[in-house]
Parts: structure tokens; sequence; C-alpha cells
């Protein structure tokens, strides 16, 4: 029996396909085949940004061994969630909604066959991918910028190449019609957004915005010394791109990375897996941080459901709600906080709610048909891991180490479960029993770490001038949120 | 001072940025004796005021009612309806310790011989107060099921949960129509699946799943605190 028959013929997984509320898989249509992107070499702008061919987006070559299930994620019970999150609950709640950033950033996976697309003129000859990333240019800011001002005029200003932003708002403007008697009777507002995920909660929503006002506010700085408004969208958008990645690399990551991955001189080169890989295997798990309610500060106590994007109108939250960013970073205590492990959100799981995420990211992964931990590719990338990790992470050693620690599991993993489900299901279970401070396991973090720092290795962009070097450089996401709103 | 769009609006109860203690004084901390200062204390309040009627509250009662009144406002600006900029907690400070607020009776004189006589007081916000929900919803045109205007994501919850057996008795018809493909099982499951998650969205949680510490959980336990805070919100937000 296929995958794509054991998914369909089984009991309760029903999946919501109108799409992941948190943007991970698009409603209609459903990765950008593994491109060649050799050719951008002779196209980089500096020497020392030269671009590499991204990994190939290897597929599952055990299709003979069926998908298992992630029984732990869809059987999770509240005693479960609340135990494993008094264990991981660590980082702050602002990574979670930032890591999701990243992730849109990093790719929107959908099904090649919905889509027409175009394959390099080198590999004409390769098969056909399932999937196909509409992000063509991962951790490039894509996500907020999409194909920049002369493609987007409901997102930018046709006259200053600004994004369409009163400085100081926090979310994207809402265009509605006008009400007069020639307008278009559509009463469903616009928003000055590219990607629509990132309406997907309040949360995201405002820190999108944030680079959309640091994008303004330096290219208004660099108006200010007399550029045309296109060279200063180039600059200031070359120079949000180095300050998402030093934010990626010095904010975000560390709060993931386990310390014996951390405290590398570089990741291994292995562990580096192209993004349709690193979005169905990896990015699914960070499904664990997600809490089943915010108290935002000022704002109050609100359940994760009523912060989720809910059709287009304007919500409760958008007109009411705000997010306190230095409780939800961590910067005052007492705020939300999370970490990775064995658990989702109730509101995540079938079948309380529609949504049924996880069991709409199992289909989409058997689907992609992403590598597997049974699979030899990530079978070498766990060989590069340092001292005795690779033999302490076998799914037998890995299902005996998580059965001793945590005798009290909704549902007993075994080594199949774990070698022949999908990957997230299996870095959940090790940065369960081997994460620390509610990170990532040693291969979930090496995963990571690599794949991130190879994207960013990809990206090709012009090298930094003079006018750029006045421009602030915030260090953290919670600075430039509060340089933004100075 | 700005130029912003916002109303004066009675803080959502667990919104509460003040707080009446057993001393007479307020703070912006809870403590152990703090009566948040919210909705439902403004609708307590007025229940209690109607009661005893004007007469029955000196002056300097009143004036003391007055200020928790207004410590019991917050400010909310209309940022993103408007496009413009959110404002500054110095602003929204500023604002409210600009502001009055003004109790005042209706009243009722019972005749005798002659028809009653009462007054009703309406009150019209100020400035753009109602114009801004008036232009959203304009705009908005015509729709089928839309938030009820002037009710809340708690007030959601109330009529969830007042509507479950309503609900239920429509999932229940549907085993009336006899499909061929149905059954018993099939609708025993259905049913105890909008149980569970009517039951799920009737409650406000913590952010493990598990029901919260919350005053929202306690006014859906509570009609009387529920009419209080609604009270609250009819005085202060009827223009949100």
């Amino acid at each position: 029996m296929g995958e794509g028959a054991a998914m369909d013929g089984e009991d309760e997984l029903r999946p919501d396909l109108s799409g992941c509320p948190f943007g991970c898989v698009p409603g209609r249509g459903h990765l950008r085949a593994g491109q060649n992107r050799a050719a951008l070499a002779a196209l980089a702008m500096a020497p020392d940004m030269a671009a590499e061919a991204s990994p190939l987006g290897a597929s599952d070559d055990r299709r003979d061994i069926d998908q298992r299930k992630p029984w732990i994620l869809l059987r999770s019970d509240p005693q479960w969630r609340a135990a494993c999150l008094a264990r991981v609950a660590h980082i702050p709640s602002g990574y979670t909604y930032l890591a999701q950033l990243m992730g849109h950033d990093m790719g929107s996976s959908v099904e090649a066959a919905s889509v027409p697309w175009s394959r390099g003129a080198d590999d004409e000859d390769a098969a056909p991918p399932v999937r196909y990333n509409l992000i063509d240019n991962p951790l490039t800011l894509e996500t907020v910028y999409g194909p920049g001002p002369a493609m987007l005029a409901h997102v930018y200003d046709p006259e200053t190449w600004l994004f369409r932003l009163t400085p100081g708002a926090r979310l994207a403007r809402i265009y509605a019609r006008g009400l007069n008697a020639v307008s278009d009777p559509d009463p469903r507002p616009i928003r000055a957004l590219y990607d629509e995920r990132n309406r997907d909660s309040l949360m995201l929503h405002e820190l999108v915005v944030a680079w959309m006002q640091f994008h303004n506010r330096n290219a208004r700085a660099l108006m200010a010394e007399g550029l045309t408004p296109y060279r200063a969208y180039v600059l200031a958008r070359t120079h949000a791109v180095r300050c998402w990645h030093r934010i990626v690399t010095e904010d975000l990551l560390p709060r993931f990375l386990h310390p014996e991955i951390a405290a590398l001189p570089a990741p291994p080169r292995a562990c580096a897996l192209d993004e349709t890989t690193l979005l169905h295997g990896l990015c699914r798990a960070f499904h664990a941080l997600p809490l089943a309610a915010y108290a935002l500060g000022r704002s109050g106590l609100h359940n994760l459901g009523t912060l989720l994007k809910r059709g287009y109108a304007v919500s409760e939250a958008e007109t009411d709600w705000r997010i306190d960013w230095p409780l939800f970073f961590g910067a005052r205590p007492g705020g939300p906080r999370s970490g990775m492990s064995a658990s989702v959100a109730p509101e995540l799981r079938a079948p309380v709610t529609a949504a049924a995420i996880i069991a709409l990211d199992t289909q989409s992964a058997a689907e992609a048909r992403p590598l597997r931990l049974g699979n030899a590719r990530i079978g070498a990338a766990r060989a590069a891991l340092p001292g005795d990790w690779p033999a302490r992470l076998t799914a037998a050693r890995l299902a005996a180490d998580f059965a001793a620690a945590h005798p009290e599991a909704p549902v007993a993993l075994d080594a199949d479960a774990l070698e022949w489900g999908p990957l997230y299901q299996f870095l959940m279970a090790e940065a369960q029993v081997h994460g620390q401070q509610g990170g990532f396991g040693p291969l979930g973090s090496a995963l990571l770490a690599a794949s991130v720092a190879g994207s960013i290795r990809r990206v090709v962009m012009a090298a930094e001038g003079p006018r750029e070097t006045g421009l602030p450089r915030p260090a953290s996401m919670l600075e430039l949120i509060n340089l933004v709103r100075e | 001072m700005t130029g912003n769009k916002y109303i004066i609006i009675g803080a959502e109860v667990d919104q509460a940025e003040a707080f009446l203690h057993d001393d007479g004084s307020i703070t912006d901390k809870k403590g152990a004796d703090g009566v948040p200062l919210n909705v439902e204390f403004i609708g307590r309040l007025m229940v209690e005021l109607s009661q005893r009627g004007k007469s029955g509250v000196p002056r300097a009662e009143l004036e003391a009612h007055e200020d928790r009144v207004r410590r019991a406002l917050v400010v909310q600006d209309f940022s993103t309806q408007s496009g413009g900029a959110a404002l500054s907690d110095a602003e929204r400070e500023a604002i409210l310790a600009g502001t009055t607020v003004r109790i005042e009776f209706e009243s009722r004189r019972r005749g005798s011989k002659k028809p009653d006589r009462n007054t009703r007081i309406l009150v019209v916000p100020s400035d753009e107060t109602l114009a801004i929900t008036d232009a959203m919803l304009k705009a908005q045109g015509e729709a089928e099921g839309f938030r009820p205007p002037l009710s809340y994501e708690l007030d959601r919850a109330l009529m969830l949960a007042s509507m479950k057996s309503e609900i239920l008795e429509m999932v229940r018809e549907f085993a009336a129509e006899n499909h061929p493909d149905w059954t018993s099982g099939l609708q025993a499951a259905l049913e105890d699946h909008m149980e569970k998650a009517i039951a799920s969205r009737s409650q406000f949680k913590d952010g493990a799943g598990q029901p919260a510490k919350d005053v929202k959980n306690e006014i859906m336990q509570s009609p009387l605190r529920a009419f209080h805070r609604s009270v609250g919100i009819y005085a202060t937000n009827m223009c949100r």
C-alpha cells in the first residue's frame, strides 16, 4: 500500500485542507522544486557573497515503507501537554512567532501540480518534483517584500517606493471600498501585506509590520540624504536582509540550539537540508510552541483561537488588542514561555478543532515525501554529530530513553514509529529527552543550524556600501521593534 | 494634543489598569485586597446607585465614585482602522488624566393622579467616538453573519455556552433525516464532538490548555456578574 492510500484509509485524520492557520501550508494548491541555483553564482554581485547550489530536494527513497503516523502528537492529552510545558517552557513566546516568520521566509510549499513553473535549463531531464516552493529566494525577507514595488502597487506607494504604512502603526493598512456610487461593491477589505500567511496571528502580523516599518525608516533616512526612491529602496532592502540574517543567527537560533551544537565552529555540512525537507521535516516541529492561550499584558488573556485570523474581516484581536513585546521576548518577567516537546497545543489537534494541524502536517509530509530518520541521507547527518550522539540518537535508543524518562506519555513511542514517522516527530521526541532550556536536541539543532546557514550562504546581495553604514543594526527582534516604535 | 482617533471606554474585566483597595486608595497593583476597576465594577456601582437614588447618595461620595469610574476607563485607539500610529503609553495616560467623569441620575416622579414623570438621559459621545465604528460598518456594507456590534470575545463565549442545547438540538435533527450511510454510532460521535467543541470554545484557558484562573471564567459562571459587566459596558462602551 502506498503512502497516500495509507493516509486516506485510516480513521481519525480528516484534515481541514483549507490550510494551516499558522500558514505553514497554504489552502489552495499546495515547494518549489530543489532548483539548481549554480547559475546564480554568475550573477553574484560581490565576490564575498558567492552563491552556491541549494542542496537537492532529496526525496524519500524508501517509499516502500509507509509513513507512520505521529500518534504521540495526535493523541496527546491535556495532562501530557501540561507535563511537557512544565519541563520545557523556557523560551519566551515571541520566538514562537519569530520562528514562524523564518519558516514563512523559507518557503511556501504547494503541490507542484497546482502551479505552472519553469525548471532550469540544466535540469530539464530531472524527475518532476512533488512540491514547489512559492518563495523563490529563501531568507531574503521575500515573505515581506514579495517581488517589490514595481509589481505590488497595493503594498508599496508607487511614488516613494515605501511600504504603504503610517509611521508607528503596528498593523498593515486596510483599504476598503469607498462610499461613492461607483465604487466596487466588494465589501472585503484589502490589507497592504504581500504574504497573507503573515496575518495568521496578531503576533506574526505585528512582527511583519515591524520589518516593514524598519525598511521605511531606513529608506526615508536615505532619501533625506538625496537618494532617489529606487536607490533608497534597494539599499534599505539589502540592509534589512543583513539585519534579518543577524537576528536569525544571533537572536533566534541560539534559543533553540543544543549547547554542544551551538559550540561547534560550524554545524556539520552533512546536516544541511534543502528548504523543502526543512519545512516538512523540521519546521513542523515548531508546532510544539504555540500555547493554548496568551496573556498579552494590558490586553488581557485570550485563547489562541481568537488570536488567529478567521476570514478577511477586521478581527477583535486586530482592533482591540496589542502584543506587549518586552513581555513576549522575555525582557520583562512574567511573560508567556514555551519550548520544544513531543506535544502540541490542543488547538492544533483533531478532533477538538477542525484545524487539525498535525493531521495536515502529516498528510503534506506524506505527499511531499521529505526525508525521514530511516533514510540514508538523515543517517549521514546523524553520523556527523559530535561525541557519542550518533549512537544515542538511533530510533531504538531514543525510543527506550523516551520510555524511561516519560512513562506517563499517552502513547508509547516505538523505534519503528520514530524511524519511519515524519522526521519532525523524531526531532520533537529528541528535544523532549535531550533538549536544553526548551530547545532542540543535537540532531534537530544541527539540521536547523546547518540548513539555515546554507540558506543564508546562498543569498546573493550587493556588498555593503558607505550609505548603509549609518543605518541602525538591531541585534534582536525586540530591539528592532523598539526602534521602529520610538 | 494628538490627532489620533481614539475612544475612552470601560476596561474589559481582564484588562483593568487600576485597583481599589480597602483603605480607599487606588493603585496599579492588585495586591491582596485590590478590586479591579473595570466594566464589572462600573456596572455593579450603577446597580447600587440606581437602587439608592440621587437623594441617597451624598455629593462627596458621588465624587469619590466618579473618580473611581474615571480610573476604570482606558483609552483605545483606532489605529487599525485609520491606518494611523498607535498612541504611546504617555499619550494614553495624559488623555485619561485630562478626562472628567460625571455620574447623572435619571429621575422618576410618580404621580398619584397624574401620569408618572420620567427623565431619560441620552449621553451623546464626544467627537468621533461613534463616527469611527459608524464609518467602518458603513464601509462593510451588507453582510451575512457578523460579529454583533457592541459585543466582545466574552460575549461570544457567553452566547455560545447559552446556545449549547440549541446547537445540539440541530445536530440531533440531522439524525431524523435518515441519510442512508449515517449510523447511530456516527451520530453519537458527532454529538459528543459538538459538546466538547462548544465546551472548549466556552472556556478561557491557560498556556497549557487547562482552565485559566481568570476573571472571564468567573464571569462565565455567574449570571449576576455577567449582568454587572453588561451594565458597565452599556454605560461606557456603547461607542465600540
